[in-house]
């Protein structure tokens, strides 16, 4: 799922803060009930098939309460791609090409993201299996080349290792949760989804572990214990720091900047495209599916999330931080919150149907 | 839509078009970066090797060009060099950073920090001291170059020598090493011998900030067979009065921590060494017990050489292998284990146990 990449912007720097303290139980802890919130919402979502979250709701509470709801978790999905991609921004800016406008950058992304969050949703989730297929490689070739740089240093991370029995810490837990999280955006894609089948699903957790121990562990092995809390994006100065010998391009940044370029924009127009689909759900359908108000509707709504960043353009990179740590946390609560309403409808759904 | 849509990329496409972007014809590129002090108090003096795009890879004469700017701040001071050129100064073919003797002297952080936090300087620059000054380094210009500064990062990087005496430190090495605790950095030492050679045989060992001890080129090499793998290089082995060199195929070097038998520290270390008789000073025919008394007598050598090379690390109390980090890295206690190393660092023993075993006695017997 897309989130589980997505985890470079501000998670890592969050589990490095923590590093001395609890991040490694923290990563375990949030493994264990990362996996626990995937296998309750699919088998929630799996009870109520060709359903998005709207409808399910609609079904079991009323609208009074439903709308409040719905604009929050719109809003949560927002910032979700919000912060996405302002950090991608900033890093853009800061890596390749720092001549360039700051907003010439954005409006460029928006117009990308825009466009695309309108597509319908079988085809975004066709889009972004071909995303994956081309930066997965990309960015396994990068830890690949990471970990048997012989300048490695393995005792660095032995030395952190040996930091793990701590109470895990409630702030790194949320940031590690946030890799799991990408099954939330099944809320509206479980609307085109076939039938599921629900096979697997502890891989998931696997690979979410090897991922978050990856993500934790290998810039520590270039940065050492110390150093490493002194680098504002942990995960791209450590691909700057992988040189690559026998290849056109010497600097592993370009490679692992292309990767993330894509899995970014990806991530940030599945979120919103989740987002507009919840807040045009509020509005009663048109009859013509293809009538003028849907779409400026749509337009209208994409134009709000796209001003909502150029406005907070102006965060300076500690504000953005801390509004990360917060989207974190709200985001961590708002699944959970999801969860439980999900669960309520299906006791009602099984009260009356008997 | 589809005109909106048209509309759209129209201006976007205006606003690409913009001078935003310099051509390359616009830019001239920094190969080479040298920090010196200044004349006066607190002053750097900076010196930047540029390289002249050129067009015709064929024909290439070596173009490039020397600026010197002395100023309190190294931003100043290229700020001021940008008035010197008429092109644009870009810094991300920028391979290499020598810092002068007299500067690393002194402090060396002040110039990692720069070179960190400019987002445009790349994390895999090579850092080195550069002796007299890190301007005459700069200077250099040996006649097998054929594109500027390459020979200084072909010879740094090891992609191009792979001399044992070179030890190639990059700047995320060198701020890791600087802050961790438990592990001292080293930086290489390049000697200009006038405008056409240089000399990098020597190894810095530094504390957090500034140059402490000097190896010397033997000793140097030393350091490389206990901190890289499969080093290529030659070592001497006396039997009775023949003298012989090895060249080793492979090496290898692992080490421990162990407490002795007395219950004092002590540091194992274990050398592997693959080897083929290279040179030999007598006229006798090479039997197979002659190699094995060759490989004794080169583990031997080398036993002491390394021992020797060893305590004098520890005399100096750095500690340029991570020993301290090593240690920590297997011990639970976090609190204490650094203070526990710190007290049993001065009382370190060595034990070396080398295994040479020279395979070959070469093309002829």
């Amino acid at each position: 799922m897309n989130s589980l990449i997505n985890i470079i912007n501000f998670v890592p720097r969050e589990l490095m803060d923590a590093r001395f303290r609890g991040a490694q139980t923290s990563i375990l802890a949030a493994v264990v009930l990362g996996t626990v919130f995937v296998y309750l919402f699919t088998a929630l979502m799996a009870k109520f098939p060709g359903k998005d979250v709207q409808e399910i709701l609609t079904a079991a509470i009323s609208r009074g309460v439903i709308n409040p709801l719905i604009i929050i978790f719109a809003a949560l999905w927002c910032a979700a791609g919000l912060i996405t991609i302002l950090s991608f921004i900033d890093i853009t800016l800061r890596f390749i090409s720092p001549d360039t406008g700051p907003y010439l950058v954005v409006l460029g992304f928006l117009v990308v993201v825009c466009f695309c969050a309108r597509m319908d949703s079988l085809s975004l989730l066709y889009g972004l299996e071909v995303m994956l297929g081309i930066s997965v490689p990309l960015i396994l070739y990068t830890l690949i080349k990471a970990v048997t740089n012989p300048d490695f240093s393995w005792d660095a991370v032995l030395q952190i290792i040996t930091y793990f029995p701590h109470a895990p810490d409630v702030k790194s837990m949320a940031a590690a949760t946030f890799s799991f999280s990408g099954y939330i955006n099944m809320a509206v894609f479980n609307r085109v989804l076939p039938k599921m089948r629900l096979k697997h699903r502890w891989i998931l957790g696997v690979q979410g572990l090897a991922v978050l121990l990856l993500t934790f562990y290998v810039p520590i092995g270039y940065f050492g214990t110390v150093a490493v809390e002194r680098h504002v994006y942990t995960w791209f100065s450590t691909a700057d720091s992988i040189g690559i010998n026998t290849f056109i391009i010497e600097r592993m940044l370009f490679i692992f900047y292309f990767a993330y370029l894509n899995l970014s924009l990806t991530s940030v127009i599945i979120h919103w495209h989740v987002g507009k689909e919840l807040l045009t759900g509020l509005f009663p359908s048109p009859k013509n599916p293809k009538s003028r108000a849907k779409k400026w509707r749509e337009l209208a709504i994409l134009g709000l999330f796209s001003a909502i960043t150029l406005t907070l353009m102006r965060l300076d990179q500690y504000q953005l931080n801390i509004l990360g740590i917060w989207f974190l946390l709200a985001r961590w609560l708002g699944e959970l919150l999801l969860i439980m309403l999900l669960f309520y409808c299906y006791t009602m759904l099984r009260r009356r149907k008997p | 839509m589809r005109r909106l849509l048209l509309g759209i990329g129209l201006l976007l496409l205006c606003l690409t078009t913009g001078c935003e972007y310099k051509d390359i014809d616009r830019r001239i590129f920094v190969v080479a970066i040298g920090i010196d002090p200044g004349e006066k108090e607190d002053h750097y003096k900076v010196s930047l090797k540029l390289a002249i795009p050129q067009g015709d890879v064929t024909k290439i004469d070596e173009k490039m060009q020397i600026l010197t700017e002395e100023s309190s701040s190294i931003s100043e001071a290229l700020r001021r060099m940008k008035s010197k050129v008429e092109k644009e100064l870009d810094y991300v073919h920028c391979k290499s950073l020598i810092v002068g003797e007299k500067l690393a002297a002194e402090d060396i952080r002040h110039v990692l920090d720069w070179a960190v936090r400019r987002r445009d300087i790349q994390l895999i620059l090579n850092f080195a001291v550069g002796r007299p000054e890190a301007l005459q380094v700069i200077q250099v210009k040996p006649p097998s170059e054929r594109i500027p500064s390459n020979s200084l990062i072909m010879a740094m990087s090891g992609q191009g020598t792979e001399s044992p005496f070179i030890a190639s430190v990059y700047a995320y090495q060198l701020m890791r090493n600087i802050y961790e605790n438990g592990k001292d950095p080293i930086l290489p030492i390049i000697e200009a011998q006038g405008k056409e050679q240089f000399l990098i045989n020597q190894i810095a060992l530094l504390d957090k900030q500034k140059i402490r001890l000097v190896l010397s080129p033997k000793e140097t090499r030393l350091f490389n067979l206990l901190t890289r793998s499969n080093l290529r290089t030659n070592f001497p082995a006396t039997v009775d009065d023949g003298k012989y060199q090895y060249y080793t195929e492979s090496s290898s070097s692992s080490y421990r921590i162990i407490t002795t038998k007395e219950g004092e520290p002590a540091i194992r270390y274990k050398i592997k060494i693959k080897g083929i008789l290279e040179e030999s000073s007598t006229q006798e025919i090479v039997t197979h017990s002659l190699l094995q008394q060759i490989s004794d007598a080169g583990a031997e050598a080398l036993n002491q050489e390394v021992e020797a090379l060893l305590y004098k690390v520890r005399d100096s109390g750095l500690d340029p292998f991570g020993w301290g980090i090593h240690y920590g890295a297997r011990h639970w206690n976090n609190s204490t284990e650094l203070k526990e190393w710190e007290r049993l660092y001065p009382r370190l023993k060595f034990q070396v146990e080398a295994a040479v075993g020279v395979k070959y006695s070469g093309m002829i017997r």
